[in-house]
């Protein structure tokens, strides 16, 4: 009997030691897409490992900023995030290479530039602790203000949004002669109301979940940067997973993927149509003012590189998009 | 007629008098939802055309419907199967669409100029006691909408309209319904983004506390709002599992005005307080 007993207790211990709770931490609000597609992620592990995998999330910031969030990793309060390219570049500052003003104009540029740089991005990250799951783009920032802004003489004289805490960004732009005011995302709307800021540059649905689209009425239609979405995890917490799981769960992903990145798109389109309804007024620049957009961008170029990203990495980047934008 | 003839009618009967067994209602919720709430729904959609008091009716048949019974079914749903719970909330999106057309119509035809109101345009109304009504179950259908939408920009986008219908009301009578105006601006304030840290808590307390002396506390929905939208949300675990546990000790029968809502929250509280681990982070 006492034999019995004893392989029972440790049959039940090895069946409770296989578990492994996977802690995710996500800025993403409760009930919004991409909280969603974390809901299915954790269900859809859960079912193909046999319930020996479990994912916790932990929503709209509950756990702090996407800087905390990678400093809780590194600590081993918890196990994995979903993070943007703020997050992202503060696990390896080579994703700094997508904060780049108008570099890139469309799908094919980001999709040709992360090919380069993501076998050896991914390698390095693994080498620091962490494994880089799943990477896509979330979403194309523009300029939001309270009045039309068409050229970037339009910026000189404008109150300009940059997050706090983003030192390098805050420097560039001051020394390309701009006035920027560092402010907390959530400040983003009392800013605008009080006038402390007039610009901003962000992604649609941002701009929209803000409802800063009643002050800030004017968006360019130019695509002047772009955010990327991702989900890392650390190499302990995967290798705890036993290894015939992972091509599954791996395939889930991209799976996951593939449908997140065509709601993305689509969310972006849905939330420029939404706040038209609402007032908000969209300007396409002309060729002309477009060229003069490119010329400042030239100009911020040689501030940026050595600053915000690495010389080795800018000239790398600007090589790939030339190819990229020539073919 | 045998007994599975007359369960409608006996259903019915029993729901709008407000004594249906509690336990038909949690245990059998389908029951609730075919014999009372679809065959009701139903039953006015057959009509060609619909009077003021029947629209209003309808208005109300269809956010209970959405909000207390498939929304809370496909909350439940998205913890265990996220495309089962995606369906469910669609359903309930159909519904709050619906009731926003009706609560809509009624304030239209009574006030040509709302739709402007409500758009933001500066024109005033001046509502009147009877409108509370409809300012509230409009309010709470655009608040299910953008919950059930999970994330549609054309739904999030009107949130502001839900704060200005809910201020309007709480204008003409803030004590309403056993401070039902204060409970719902406990959800509203959590969900205003210019609000942040302590200023978000201490204006989202502010409601809780009108809402919780409003109704004497026998408002559950007030508790199990502020549990989730703060308590969870800024990782107070202990005053979360303090407010869940009151709401399911609580004694559901002592307001019958309260009762179905309170049923409904009581139950969201238990399950709530099933989840605690995962919620709060250690």
């Amino acid at each position: 009997m006492k034999r019995i007993i004893l392989i029972l207790l440790l049959v039940s211990t090895c069946l409770h030691a296989r578990k492994t709770v996977i802690k995710v931490a996500t800025l993403a609000p409760e009930g919004t897409a991409w909280h969603d597609i974390l809901i299915d992620l954790g269900q859809k592990w859960n079912q193909a490992t046999n319930g020996e995998v479990q994912v916790r999330i932990y929503p709209g910031g509950i756990l702090g900023d996407e800087r905390d969030m990678v400093r809780k990793m590194r600590i081993g309060q918890i196990h994995a995030a979903a993070l943007s390219t703020e997050g992202l570049s503060e696990l390896a500052p080579e994703f700094s290479a997508f904060f780049l003003p108008l570099a890139y104009q469309n799908f094919d540029d980001v999709n040709n530039v992360l090919a380069d740089l993501l076998p050896g991005l991914s390698k390095e990250m693994e080498n620091d602790g962490v494994k880089l799951l799943y990477v896509s783009d979330l979403s194309w920032a523009y300029w939001f203000s309270t009045e039309p802004i068409r050229v970037p003489g339009d910026l000189k004289d404008k109150k300009i949004f940059t997050w706090a805490g983003n030192y390098e960004y805050e420097k560039v732009y001051r020394k390309a002669g701009y006035t920027v005011v560092p402010l907390a995302g959530t400040e983003l709307l009392s800013g605008l109301q009080t006038g402390l800021i007039n610009t901003f540059s962000t992604v649609p649905l941002y701009a929209l979940a803000r409802q800063t689209f009643g002050i800030a009425t004017h968006m360019l239609d130019m695509k002047w940067g772009l955010l990327l979405a991702g989900v890392v995890i650390d190499v302990k917490t995967w290798n705890r997973i036993p290894k015939k799981y992972h091509a599954g769960l791996i395939q889930i992903l991209d799976e996951i993927k593939e449908r997140s990145v065509n709601v993305n798109r689509e969310s972006e389109l849905q939330a420029i149509e939404a706040m038209k309804q609402y007032g908000l007024q969209v300007h396409t620049p002309t060729p002309n003012e477009e060229q003069q957009w490119r010329k400042e961008v030239q100009r911020l170029g040689p501030i940026m590189r050595g600053n915000t990203i690495s010389e080795e990495t800018f000239d790398r980047v600007m090589n790939i998009l030339q190819v990229s934008q020539e073919e | 007629m045998g007994f599975k003839g007359k369960l409608p009618c006996i259903l019915i009967i029993f729901f709008t008098a407000g004594c249906v067994p509690r336990r038909i209602i949690v245990d059998h919720p389908q029951l609730i939802s075919t014999y009372y709430f679809e065959n009701q729904i139903a039953s006015f959609r057959e009509k060609d055309s619909l009077t003021h008091p029947e629209r209003r009716k309808l208005l109300k048949l269809e956010v209970e419907f959405a909000y207390g019974f498939i929304l809370e079914e496909a909350d439940r749903l998205f913890a265990e199967d996220y495309q089962q719970g995606l369906e469910r909330a669609g359903d309930a999106y159909s519904l709050l669409k619906d009731a926003i057309k009706i609560g809509t119509l009624n304030l239209t035809k009574k006030y040509p100029e709302f739709e402007e109101w409500l758009s933001g345009k500066e024109n005033i109304i001046l509502f009147v006691q009877d409108d509370i009504y409809e300012l509230y179950w409009l309010a709470a259908a655009y608040g299910g909408a953008i919950r059930a939408s999970r994330g549609n920009p054309f739904e999030l986008i009107q949130l502001p309209r839900v704060g200005k219908l809910l201020k309007a009301a709480l204008r003409l009578d803030a004590d309403w319904n056993h401070g039902a105006l204060y409970s719902a601006m406990i959800s509203y304030t959590a969900t205003r983004s210019d609000l942040v840290g302590d200023a978000l808590i201490d204006s989202v307390n502010k409601y809780y506390e009108l809402a919780v002396s409003s109704s004497d506390s026998m408002d559950a929905g007030a508790f199990v709002s502020f549990a989730e939208n703060i308590d969870k949300k800024f990782q107070h675990k202990s005053e979360f599992i303090r407010k869940l546990e009151y709401v399911s000790g609580m004694n559901i029968n002592q307001d019958q005005d309260l009762r179905l809502g309170n049923i409904i929250a009581q139950e969201r509280a238990k399950w709530l307080l099933t989840k605690t681990d995962e919620y709060f982070f250690e």
